[in-house]
């Protein structure tokens, strides 16, 4: 999965450290997800929705293989 | 964005698992040299089989206290820890079976206390492993 | 999940394969260690058993990658099981050992993890599905 969370944090201005005290997550893992290396579980998914106020599938899409 | 709740939380648990495997070191120490002591007083006794396992309760609990540090990691970091565990499942599987076979054509028989040591290196070696993969 | 069950399948008939031929080289054993006891090299052929064992390892990390992400879950839960029981279970016979129980061969580790394995796996089911 591709995603533009790098891209909406800094929007806010935020760090990773800011995002994942407000995901309940460690700063590794936030990175790991901005990296694409680790695709977030459902809820954790829904909980970045709720905070950038976007649907899902505006931050996250499916790689193209 | 003063608040990061969930890093002081994780923070905490850290803390509370640090205190814990300290207080669980203390007490194996202690149980280590009484039952060494009351085995070594009574060699022939039927029930030292009995007082020599006693350092395992503090070990027991230590397991029991990682489960509870695990179920307060993020979904990711838990991905790591099983990888890690799998990982050294499966080697100490292939090294005390390989063992197996060395003692069978002679090599000394070791004590099982030894296998541990194998595990933990392993379980290291494959946190190491996991972290590489997704961090 | 057709493909899961194929690379299931796959993997079965893998670790039959390995049972024969780790049964054929673990008669070889036995038959050089009765004929030639003292043969320094026999350190050196004692661990070929375990090259159908490696390719075993090998080929369930190709069916685990090919399962879906509930059932590689399940497989990692059911690993950690059996790695906290088998810790447990080893260092405790230590203790044991030292107060005067036997010493055991290093062989009988595997029955004992892979029963915890089995146990893990059910109770990691019965979690999950």
């Amino acid at each position: 999965m591709k995603n533009t969370l790098r891209e909406l944090r800094a929007e806010r201005g935020w760090t990773q450290a800011d995002l994942s005290g407000e995901l309940g997550v460690s700063r590794q893992t936030v990175n790991a997800i901005e990296t694409g290396k680790y695709d977030p579980s459902l809820p954790l998914a829904f909980r970045i929705a709720t905070l950038f106020g976007r649907p899902i599938e505006a931050i996250f899409h499916p790689d193209a293989s | 964005m003063k608040d990061h709740g969930a890093q002081v939380h994780q923070r905490a648990s850290g803390r509370r698992y640090a205190l814990e495997f300290l207080a669980v070191l203390i007490a194996y120490g202690g149980l280590l040299a009484l039952a060494g002591f009351v085995v070594d007083a009574n060699p022939d006794a039927w029930w030292r089989y009995a007082i020599a396992p006693l350092p395992m309760i503090p070990a027991a609990y230590l397991v029991f206290a990682s489960v509870r540090y695990y179920r307060r990691m993020d979904e990711l970091q838990q991905r790591i820890a099983l990888e890690s565990l799998a990982f050294a499942f499966a080697g100490t599987a292939l090294i005390t079976f390989t063992y197996g076979f060395l003692d069978a054509a002679g090599l000394p028989r070791i004590n099982w206390w030894f296998v541990w040591p194998v595990m933990g290196t392993l379980w290291a070696l494959g946190t190491w492993l996991a972290n590489r993969r997704w961090l | 999940m057709v493909e899961q069950d194929t690379a299931r399948r796959r993997y079965n008939r893998g670790v039959w394969v390995a049972f024969i031929a780790y049964s054929a080289l673990l008669g070889a054993f036995i038959t050089v260690l009765q004929t030639h006891p003292d043969a320094g090299w026999r350190y050196a052929i004692a661990p070929l058993p375990m090259v159908p064992w490696i390719l075993t390892i090998a080929a369930y990390v190709r069916y685990y990658r090919r399962m879906d992400e509930l059932h590689q879950r399940i497989a990692l839960e059911a690993f950690a099981f059996a790695f906290a029981g088998t810790a447990l279970i080893t260092f405790t016979y230590g203790f044991l050992d030292a107060a005067g129980l036997p010493s055991i061969n290093w062989w009988f580790v595997w029955p004992v993890m892979a029963t915890l394995w089995i146990i893990g796996g059910f109770f990691a089911r019965k979690r999950w599905l």
